[in-house]
Parts: structure tokens; sequence; C-alpha cells
């Protein structure tokens, strides 16, 4: 029965990531094991996590990309024409990424030796297309259009679903997530982007200026536009960005076809006498300005219209277009009915009569339902379309350069000039993606800071970088709203991980278990609703629409339904059995009568429970044969056991968190609590314990931890890495921890705590080390540094050099040299020195002359010199070709680093402090048994940090310690307190973690009871070695002559203007002088008394006389300044007294 | 066309009627089940069952929809208003009925005839949309006949007689404003252009569908009153000529659903 198992397993082996989790016997718990419901239906979590992994959002949208929606954009720009030649055409038939049309892959470049030689990570996006060569029509397959960059472990990936030993062999970690591209030899990732959701309408009032309005932002493939149903003066008016005035709503109506005034306001209000009342005014509007019939409306409309035009239209067809395309531009009219269109705004003026009349029918911009989230799948897309766009205007200019020619000779084969182009693309692609500069031409829209480099500072902020959101709000206005907690986003956006300071609440984070949904088609669920007995839209008279509920398939009235509770329960179960796509969300929403559909991407969802007649459908049967590997997540959903629910539809519905809260009226229930914290926040022991601003600190400084990085970390050669030396997994671990792989890549230590005061040096969470600790390894990291060096070939066939090492009379190699092999290069080992080289480059002097002028060519050294004030060792030595062909030197420098005072430390508490003294072991207290603190911590941080959490991870931890297991501290959850200080109290200790311990100075027994135990300690990025700086005399600016700014030019320390205050309200006068001048800029000028212009070298050129120069020194800013005067024609003049009467 | 011609007049029932008439859609059988056991469960038990007929063949049906025609019609004349003059341009399926105007009541004729000249008639213009799934139905003989429905339209007023006056004073302030500086005569670079010059056809989507509708010919109709009898006879007749098979056995349906 196990063999059978075990085979089973292997065969289902497609990412063993969480393969672990699901074996029979896991921590402890065997299959014969009591499952009970309650307790274990947290398994779900892993099998989703398995099936979705932690950046699905981000592969989901690529795999989108790449399959469905590059054919959609083939689709609609498929033909090229041409102005010349009547005939030619040009079709576009498919597209493939990667892939021939015969199903072989191509073979791409394994992504990490992309990272190592500066690469791109791409894949050739091929197309088959059609067009005519005289009189013929050929077919041609596999065109290579340009290379479009592969999105690590997305299908186009050669990691995707390869086993640990084909990722080891690739030099891959297998726990890295994906879900970022390599350009240029960096990792980039496009964070994921929030923004309001497109084509819905949003309803806002802004009570002090008496305006509501409703807005809606129409998103189609061509264009982006915004229309606006607003108040003004109590009378309602559509405004729109091409249209020059307001409109009056009436008026809009009347050009849609709605011409009769009562069904105006049939559609609008309904048989609502209160909005009727509200209303009525605006039907005067129309009346006022003679327009009755649809004609004279659209005429009205049309003079009103601003576009600029190629093409000279009537007024009246610029009506017909404005109505048609313009405004609402998501529902484009191709026909004579205007109906659906009419509709639309009418219902816009509804929500706004609705607003009128009641305020609070107004909508939440902040409301995580109204939404949505663009990925890297649909900002590519939208670039990749607009390349495609330019492609193909490209292509058809140079086809009809060459159709234009009258007598060609041959018969004309547009494949010719295809690949000319092809490098547009793809060039393109790469620079948006390496500069984040994502400018589409067709919206005229420029958005910066689209891509980051993926940090790889550690695993987490890597993992948390994959799970960023950023908001398209602006970082200076000073509103609170965006940057508030929202209810809504509970389960969905991670309720701690956020960052303090300016982008506080603005960034967010996806929660652990969320999926974002891409698009899905309309039309079928649309269909759909038809068979489910909803009234077509088209067929209804005015009158009946407000008697019934309106059905809205995402933001559009499709039709109405008398049944709404009957409609959306046959809905659901059609979803619940597969029917319909598990993404597509349904609710009614009873103020606006109305039931949304939603099938667009970029909402947020997550699973839960399907609760039914008060009890849970999943049993414990069910999880037995999750753990037995016989059903997958996926089953859970085709049962009708589990479903995603989106933001809207989690609103329509009772969930429940724990089973006992189940009762009849409940719907759903939680699969985990724990899941309302994301990945990065799931590392904290305890949380619930903490006061809430703890975890978010925790949740910024978890991402600055030293630890390991990945498993191919040593084969990186990263621009800066920190690694810990001697990493260990947390004594006190969570669900989250498991699940993400924090255990094997840990970043930090557990170090045995004593919460006590000690030396005076520990004073502002100042932490005191233990000498003989970190001896052993405790806080021990290192440094690698990369260096990146070309060897250049210059037009004239010369190139950049290595030269070999010089050596002395002994033959001995001179000190600089020392580090260097025979090759000029730094020997893999050897320890450099400040000042010496590593690559002994030179340079051709002559490279710009022209290749015949000098045979002899001539070389200039131009050594790579190691500067830093500490030695390094170099790790790694790196030579290849890049991309163009020329020489590529990476070097890398190792260091080592033992704590020292002053570098930063943390737990997972967000109690972070610094190291303050070195204490040796001999002189630190313990206990009876002889256990030493690691850390000594001052009890100071805990009463107004109320970190609790922290006090019961180190009771957790000593628990584990003496009982040699591993506890948990999961969120909700982990091992309960009263069970530890049972086990604390069964090896002998104090239930409350207390121990005696005795001073290492005297010896004597200390006066309290300490607080001991061990605590995960994670050191921080932040260490003296790199920030320490001092400098007496040093490099100075050229300009001014004042000294440089910073560290890394060996910058002076400046006294800045508030100590310049200060120095001046105290009076010391001479010190301003010294700080200000004579240790700065000071100068020595000549100055005309007679003139009051300065001369030089004794002699004023003004007067032409050295008779009345006086020397004096003066900051040579000041001299600038007088010289930028005198140029703008000004004449500073010095007059000179003299300070001593004679 | 004459098939259609005595059809449309037929169904005109009284609209809410007609709305629910319409709801039963093509997949009619598996649906009507799961409804019934559902108003069952609201203890509203099954009364009569229904035989379907899925009739006519050739038939195309149009559905006229008199949008803003009031509930209760004054006077029951019929449950229509009266109609003079139909046309029907098919390509762009744009219907236009000519309703006469009651001149005795509620009519300004001398306003009319100051503004508007004749305006007796009141136009009536809706444009189909095609529908599928969509039938029309009758009960005859305890059996229900569905025919299958083309395109709907909804007719709403149309009032040609102000465009047409507004257009007339349009032109005539254009002629009358005509500035002295158009009058004058002006040397007009002319260029030729190509002959396949593309800026004459480019319009597209909606502007292009009203032109094709401004430059297409209606089809002038004669409007034909009680045949309804006739024609349900004779759909009566055909259905009982071809009896519908099903496709598949009801274990299939259940499987499917």
């Amino acid at each position: 029965m196990a063999a059978k198992k075990v085979q089973k397993q292997t065969h289902l082996k497609k990412d063993e990531t969480f393969e672990e989790l699901l074996k029979p016997v896991y921590k402890g718990k065997k299959l014969t094991d009591e499952i009970s419901t309650a307790e274990d239906k947290w398994n779900l979590l892993p099998a989703f996590l398995k099936v979705k992994g932690l950046v699905k959002q981000h592969l989901d949208s690529f795999n989108y990309f790449v399959d469905v929606d590059l054919r959609k954009i083939i689709k609609a720009n498929q033909l090229i024409l041409s102005d010349v030649d009547p005939e030619f055409y040009l079709k576009y038939v498919d597209i493939r990424v990667g892939q021939r049309s015969n199903g072989s892959k191509d073979y791409l470049t394994p992504p990490h030796e992309c990272r190592l030689r500066d690469m791109t990570y791409s894949a050739p996006i091929y197309v088959d297309i059609e067009y005519t060569r005289g009189r013929n029509i050929i077919m041609h397959k596999d065109v290579e259009i340009g290379r479009m960059p592969v999105m690590l472990r997305s299908n186009k990936c050669i990691l995707h679903e390869s086993d640990e030993a084909m990722m080891a062999k690739l030099n891959e970690c297998p726990l890295d997530p994906g879900g970022y591209f390599i350009v240029n030899g960096t990792e980039k990732v496009i964070l994921v982007q929030e923004q309001l959701s497109k084509n819905r309408i949003i309803v806002e009032a802004d009570e002090k200026k008496a305006i509501v309005q409703a807005s809606v932002t129409s998103s189609t493939h061509e264009r982006k536009s915004k229309t606006y149903v607003v108040t003004k003066n109590e009378k309602i008016y559509l405004k729109h960005n091409s249209i020059a005035e307001d409109i009056p709503i009436v008026v809009v109506l009347k050009a849609c076809g709605i011409v009769s005034d009562l069904e105006v306001m049939q559609l609008v209000c309904g048989n609502d006498s209160s909005y009727q009342d509200i209303f009525a005014i605006n039907l005067e509007e129309a009346a006022k300005l003679n327009l009755y019939t649809q004609q004279q409306a659209l005429e009205y409309i049309g003079s009103k219209v601003k576009t600029v035009r190629r093409q000279k239209l009537s007024v009246l067809q610029e009506g017909i277009e404005a109505i048609a395309t313009t405004v609402i531009a998501h529902l484009t009219v191709e026909a004579l009915d205007f109906r659906e269109k009419a509709l639309y705004i009418a219902i816009m003026t509804r929500r706004v009569v609705m607003a009128i009349y009641n305020p609070k029918m107004v909508d939440d911009r902040d409301y995580v339902g109204n939404k949505r989230l663009e990925l890297a799948g649909q900002l590519i897309s939208l670039l990749f379309e607009d390349l495609f766009k330019k492609f193909n205007s490209d292509f058809k200019a140079s086809i009809d350069k060459v159709l234009k020619k009258p007598n060609r000779a041959m018969e004309y084969d547009a494949l010719l000039s295809i690949n000319v182009h092809s490098n547009n693309i793809t060039s393109g692609l790469n620079r948006a993606i390496s500069t984040g500069n994502w400018s589409l031409k067709r919206f005229k829209m420029e958005r910066a800071g689209v891509t980051h480099v993926l940090s790889r500072l550690s695993y987490i902020s890597a993992l948390g970088m994959m799970t960023r959101i950023s908001s398209q709000f602006e970082k200076s206005r000073k509103v609170s709203g965006p940057r508030a907690l929202q209810p809504s986003q509970f389960g969905m956006l991670c309720t701690a991980d956020t960052p303090e300071g300016e982008a506080c609440g603005l960034v967010k984070n996806l929660a652990l278990m969320t999926h974002i949904t891409t698009d899905d088609e309309e039309e079928p669920i649309k269909k759909l609703c038809y068979l489910l007995g909803v009234e077509d839209i088209s067929l209804l008279d005015s009158a009946s629409l407000h008697l019934n509920y309106g059905v809205h398939l995402n933001g559009t009235l499709i039709g109405t339904t008398k049944y709404p509770t009957k409609f959306i329960t046959h809905f659901r179960n059609l979803r619940r059995s597969s029917k319909v796509s598990a993404f597509i969300s349904i609710y009614a929403n009873s103020h606006q009568k109305a039931v949304h559909i939603a099938t667009d991407g970029g909402r947020i969802c997550r699973p839960l429970i399907i609760v039914s007649d008060g009890q849970s459908r999943v049993k414990a049967d069910h999880l037995k044969k999750l753990l037995d590997g016989e059903l997958v997540f996926d089953d859970f959903l085709k049962l009708g056991l589990v479903e995603y629910l989106d933001v809207n539809e989690e609103n329509d519905s009772f969930i429940a968190l724990y089973e006992k809260d189940i009762d009849q009226n409940i719907t759903h229930m939680e699969i985990e609590p724990f899941t309302v914290l994301g990945a990065v926040a799931g590392l904290i022991p305890y949380p619930h314990h903490n006061q809430s601003p703890r975890n978010t600190y925790q949740c910024a400084m978890g991402k600055q931890a030293i630890g390991a990085i990945a498993y191919n970390q040593f084969k990186r050669i990263d621009t800066l890495l920190y690694l810990m030396i001697y990493p260990q997994q947390p004594m006190v671990k969570t669900k989250t921890i498991e699940l993400i792989d924090y255990d094997k890549l840990p970043a930090g230590q557990n170090a045995t705590v004593a919460v006590m005061s000690y030396s005076g040096y520990d004073i502002e969470d100042a932490l005191v080390l233990n000498k003989s600790s970190i001896d052993r390894g405790f806080g021990r990291c290192e440094t690698r540094r990369k260096n990146t060096t070309v060897l250049k070939r210059y037009p004239n066939h010369t190139q950049d050099i290595i030269g070999g090492m010089r050596v002395d009379e002994n033959g001995e190699p001179i000190w600089q040299h020392k580090c260097l092999g025979p090759d000029g290069l730094g020997e893999v080992g050897m320890k450099l020195d400040s000042g010496q080289i590593y690559i002994n480059k030179s340079i051709p002097t002559n490279s710009g002359d022209g290749v015949l002028t000098n045979t002899q060519s001539q070389y200039k050294e131009t050594p790579v010199i190691y500067r830093a004030p500490e030695p390094s060792h170099i790790d790694q030595v790196m030579m290849s070709v890049s991309d163009n062909d020329q020489a590529l030197i990476k070097v890398l420098l190792r260091q080592n680093r033992r704590p020292e005072l002053g570098d930063k430390f943390s737990s997972r508490h967000g109690q972070k402090g610094v190291c303050g003294i070195i204490v040796k072991q001999e002189d630190m207290p313990f206990n009876d048994q002889g256990i030493c603190p690691d850390i000594i911590m001052n009890p100071h941080g805990f009463p107004s940090r109320m970190t609790v959490g922290k006090m019961i991870e180190l009771i957790s931890g000593k628990a584990g310690v003496l009982n040699g297991t591993l506890e948990y501290g999961t969120c909700f959850g982990g091992s309960k307190l009263e069970d530890m200080t049972k086990i604390l109290v069964d090896n002998g200790f104090n239930y409350s973690g207390k121990d005696m311990l005795y001073s290492g100075i005297t010896g004597e027994c200390l006066q309290a009871y300490i607080f001991f135990g061990p605590i995960y300690y994670q050191k921080l990025k932040h260490m003296v070695l790199d920030k320490m700086h001092a400098r007496a005399r040093g490099p100075r600016a050229v300009l001014t002559r004042q000294p440089t700014e910073g560290r890394s030019r060996d910058g002076g320390l400046r006294l800045g203007e508030m100590e310049r205050d200060c120095v001046i309200a105290y009076g010391a006068s001479q010190l301003l002088l010294e700080r200000l001048m004579i240790s700065s800029d000071a100068f020595e000028v000549d100055v005309c008394n007679k003139c009051g212009l300065m001369g030089y070298s004794g002699w004023c050129t003004t007067c032409r006389s050295a008779e009345n120069i006086n020397k004096m020194t003066i900051p040579y800013a000041a001299k600038l300044l007088f010289q930028e005067l005198l140029s703008m024609n000004i004449a500073p003049r010095l007059r000179l007294e003299d300070i001593f009467q004679q | 066309m004459s098939s259609e011609n005595q059809l449309f007049v037929t169904d005109e029932d009284d609209k809410v009627q007609d709305d629910e008439v319409m709801d039963e859609s093509e997949n009619i059988v598996p649906q009507a089940k799961s409804e019934e056991t559902y108003i069952d469960d609201e203890e509203d038990p099954v009364i009569q069952e229904f035989p379907l007929n899925v009739a006519g063949r050739d038939e195309t049906l149009h559905i006229l929809q008199y949008a803003n025609k009031p509930k209760k019609m004054g006077g029951k004349a019929a449950d229509h208003p009266l109609i003079g003059a139909a046309r029907y341009k098919p390509n762009s399926s744009v219907w236009e009925l000519d309703v006469p105007v009651d001149e005795a009541a509620f009519y300004n004729k001398s306003r009319a005839e100051e503004n508007w000249g004749e305006a007796n008639i009141q136009t009536l213009r809706g444009v189909g949309v095609e529908n599928e799934g969509q039938y029309a139905g009758f009960v005859s003989n305890g059996q229900i006949y569905l025919l299958s429905v083309e395109k709907v339209a909804q007719l709403r007023p149309f009032f040609k007689y102000i465009d047409k006056v507004s257009t007339e004073r349009k032109q005539d302030d254009a002629k009358r404003n005509a500035n002295p500086a158009s009058q004058k005569s002006q040397v007009v670079t002319m260029s030729v252009r190509s002959v396949n010059d593309q800026t004459q056809n480019r319009l597209a989507g909606s502007l292009l569908a009203h032109k094709v509708a401004d430059e297409e010919e209606a089809t002038e109709m004669s409007w034909v009153e009680n045949t309804f009898e006739a024609f349900k006879e004779s759909v009566v007749a055909d259905a009982a000529a071809h009896v519908l098979q099903p496709v598949g056995d009801a274990k299939e349906y259940e499987e499917y659903s």
C-alpha cells in the first residue's frame, strides 16, 4: 500500500516544493491519525499553493498574454494593405512565441547564462503570414518578427515544469519563484499596478460643492477616454474631453434616439416620483434649446465636438460619430441602433439622480472591489500592440516605397522587407522593461517606473517584491482615503505589509491565498444569462426597465430579471459544477437593484470552502483523499467544495471564520484565517499578540535581513549580494514559513536572549553581544560585490587588451600587481588591499584614428584598482562574450564580516537595535546549566512596544529547545502558551520563562529572575563598515572648490543650515568662519578699492593700475557669485574699510 | 415579403403579455423542467401541462414594439395605432410606419400649418435588431406553438417634418448669410487626386451604416389586418404535418444538464 502511494506521488511529481507537505507522514501526523475538518482543512492551502504557486498571478498573466492575447492582437491588426497596389495584401494568420509551426521548440539560452553574460532571456516571436506576390498568394510560416522577453517559469520558459534535478543542472534554484524577466543580465520585475476598474460607473459626490458625478473610464484596444455625467446648478450634463461644452443629458438621450420626454423619464427615473421630481428640470433644458428630434440633437452635439479629423464630416456626421464611438467608447455602436448606449447613459444618469436623492448612494473609490490589478501580461500586451502597430506601419511604408516604382524587374516579395524592422519590436520590449518607461503612442501614455530590479537582498525580499502592488495615486497628495486599511481587503491584501513613510498604504502586498483573474470571454456568459431567464434589454420597453433587477455584465446592462436570487443561485450552481469558469463572479446589489456579473481580468479573488445547509461541504473524507494525493486542489473546485470569490461577491456572502461559527445563514467558510497575511508578514510568530504597527515594521525589516538567497547563490554574480554564513531556520516557525520555504532559505539565527540591563551600553534598544558567540559565527555574513569590465573593440580594429603583471628586479611582482595572475586578471582567492590592481587593462591610445594611419598601436594602462577601506578577496573571475561580441570580464569580490559595534539586528517583531557593546563571554551572565546569552536585550524595549508575540516566541522557543521540537507561532493559532509552559515546568524550568542567572563579573546570583530563552534574530544589511566615514582633507568639487559630498566620494561632513543657525545664535563667530570658509572654500582675491571690482595677481584690469589693490579672503562661492552677477550686467562693488582705525 | 406582411400584425397583443411570451427560450425543455421544480418548492403546483410545438418554416417574423404607446390606448379601437403606410429598408432593417393624426382632438391645426405645413402624419421609426433564441407563441387547442422571431424593432416617433423645416431653415440661413468674400471670384488651385482616393469611402462603423440607410430605397409595404386567425390555422396545420423528433432521448438531456 505504502509503496503504491509513493509511486503515485513520483508520478504526480511536477513541483516538489510542496510535495513534502502532502506526503503520508507529515510533521508527525500519520495517515491513520484522525482527521478533523476543523484542524486539517488548512491542508487545502499547500494544495492551493502547489497549483497556484506564490507568484502565480504573474505567470498566469504572462501565459494568458502569450497564448491568448497575442492572437487577439494579431487578429485585430491582421491585414496590411498597400496604398499603391490595391491587389496587394498581407495577412497574419497565427503567432507563437518560442515555438515553430511544427511544434518544435527553440533552444533558449538558459536563464542563468543570460544573467552571467548580460543577455536577455527571450524567445523568438513567429508569425504565419499569407501575402500576394504578383498574382500568387503565398503562405509563409515561422517568420520571426522579433524576440519576446520570457518570464521565468512561465510556460514558455525552459524551467517550466522542470524538476529539481533539471533545475540544478541549469544552475537554477528550485525555490526561486520566477515571475520576473532577465533583460541585459539584470532581473526585472513588473510590479502589479492597482487601478480603478475600467468600464464601470463610479459615482462620487462632493457635498461642499454640491456636485454629483458619475464617471466611467472606457478602455478598448484602440482608445481610452473618460465620460462624466455631472450635475451643474442642479441640472445634469454629459461631459467628455472631446466635446467642448457640457451637453444637457436629455439632449444626449435624444441624440441616442430617445426622443420622447416620457421615455427619457421612464429610462432615468422609472416610476419613482422622488427621482422624477429631481430629474424633471432637465427636460426643460432640451426644450429651451428647441431640440425635439434625434437629428437636431445629433447636430447640436456635432457642433460642439472638437476633434481634429483628416476627413471633413458634416455636423450631423460629427454628432453620430461622437455618440457612436467617442462617448462611452467601450460600447462602440457599429449599426444604426443606439439603444444600448442610450441605456448606459440613462443608467449613469439614474445613478446620479439616486445620489442626489440619497447622498449615501455613492461608490467608494478605495473599495477593493472597485479596483483592478494590472499585471505583467497586460502591460506587455499594451506595449506589444503599440510596437506591432508601429512595425506594421513601417512595413507598409517600405512596401509602398517598392511598389511605387513603376517598372520593377522582379515581382516584389514582401517577405524580404519584413525582417528589416524586426529589431524594433525586440529593442522596444527590451528598452521598456529595462528602463521601466512605458510609452504607448496610441493612448498618449507615458508611465515611468513600471519595472524594478528584483531585490535579491534576501529570499524574502525577492518574494515580497513579486507580491507587491503599487498604486497609481500620487505619493505627494495628502488624502488619507487611499492609504487607509480597507475592510474589503481582508484576505485579499496583506493587512500588515506596507512601507512606512510616503508610500504608506499606497504600496500593498497580496495575501497568501489570492488569485488575480485574467480576462474571460463575455459572449458565452451573455448567452447563458439569457438561457437562465434574463430578459434581453433590446426587447424591453423603457417603462418596465426599472421594475425588475437589472443584470449587468462587466458594468453593461444586458437584461433584467424578475427573480434575482433564483438567477444568482442557478448561475452559481453552474459555476460550482465548472460549467462556467471558476473566476466569474456574480452578486446582487439591492441598492441599485442590480445583479452584477464580472468576467474581466485583474480582480482579486480567493478560494473559500462552500457551506450549505449549515454544513461545510469539505468533509474529513475529502481531506483524507487530499493527503493521500487522490485529490488535488482543482478537484475541490470541480466537486463544488471550494470556490473562488472576488471582493464584490464576498460582500454578498456570509463567511464563517471557524467551523464552530457555522449556522444556517452561513454560505462560506475560511480555509485558514492566517491567510489574511501575506508571505512576508507570515514570518512573524504570534503576530496576533503584537501591536499592529510592530508587524508592519517587521515586514519592512524582514526584507533587509541577511540570509540565504537561493540554492544557486554561490554561482550568482550580482552587483551586491549579502549572504549569512550560518543561517538557521527559526525555532518558532509558522505554517507560512513552511509554505514559502523560508525554512530552507532562512535569514537569521536563533539567539539565546537574556532580557536584562547590562553595562549601560544597551540604552535606546542597543544590544549587548557575546564575543564568543560572534567567534562561533553568530551574525557573521559576507558581501559579494561585482565589478564588470568590457574589453571594447574600436572601429580601427584596435581593441582593449589585458597586460600581464609587472615584476621588480627580483622577479617578484610589484605590490600593485601582487594579486594578478600571468593573464593580467586577479587570481581567485587572493586578498586585495586598497590600491592593488585586479584587472590590468590597457586601452589603445589611437582608437579614434582611421585604419590605415597607424599600424603600430600604442596602449595606455587603465588598470582596475581596488579602493576600499577594508581588503576583499577575489571570489570569482568570469570571462565571457556578451550579446554584442565584446569580451566581458566580471570579477566578484568577497568580504567576510563579523558583527561589530553599530551593526544592526532585529527580532521578528519590529524590534530593531544596534550592537552597543561586545562583551567577553566570561563577563556575561549565565544560568546554573552554564548557558550564556548570545544577546542581552534591555527590558525597556517591551512596555511601550507591546510586542507580546516576542515574549511568547521566547517561551515557545525555549520549550522547543527543551523538548527537541520546532514549535509553531502561526497567526491565530500556533503552539499554545499553556502547552509551552507545561513543557517548561516538566523540564524543571519556571513556567514564566524566567531563570535565575549569575553575574559573570561577580559570580553572584542576580537580584531578579531573568526572562531567558531563544529568539530568532535577523542581521540587517545596515552595517557600520559600509557607513563609517570621516575625513580631514580630501577631494573638492571643481566648480565651487568646496569639499565633495557623500561617502563614496570621500566627501566632507557638512555643517548645514540648521547647525549654522546654532553657531550664529551662540555667537561663535570664529568657529563659523572656520567651518564655512577656511575649512571649505577659502579663496584669496585681489580687490581694487577704487572700482570695487576684483582683479588678479595684484593688478586691477578695470582701473589698469596696481595702486588700490587689497588682498582679502572670501569664499570661492562668493567670488563665483560676483562673477555671475557681472555677467548679467550687475556690478557688485566691494568697498573695503579698515577694521582698526589708524 | 408578403408572408411577413400578414405576420407582424397578428401578434401585436398587449405588450406586457407579449414580453412574457417571448421569455420562452430555445432550450425550453430542460428549462421548463427546472423551473417547475423550483416553483414546486414554493408551493405553486402545476395546474396544466402543455405540449410544445416548434412551428413555422420560412416565415420571417418581425416584432414591432410601439415603445411610446400607453398601456391603455384610448377607445380600444385596436391594440395598435392605425397604420397609414408602412416602409421597410431591408438592408438596414429600418421600419417606418405612418400613423395619420387625429385632427379632431388635441390638434392645433393653425400652429401646425404655420410651422411645418402639412403635418398630419406621425411617423414611427425603428431599427430591427436581430435576436437569437426569441420565439413568438400562441396557444391553440391546448398546445403551444412557437415561431422563431427574426428581428425586433422598437418604434418611436420620428419627426420628419421638424427636421425638414430645420434643414431648410439652415440652408436659407446659409444662403442669406453667404458672406461677400465667398461670392468674389477666387483663384482656386486645383489638384487632381489619384483615382483610388480612399477618403471617399473611409466611413466606417455607425457612420457607414447611417450613410447606407440614408441612401437605401425603402420598400413600400401594404398593411393588412385581421389575418391572425388564418395564419394561426396555417401554422397549426403545418405543425401537425411535421412532428419534431428529439435528437436525443431524455437520458441524454439529463446527462447534459
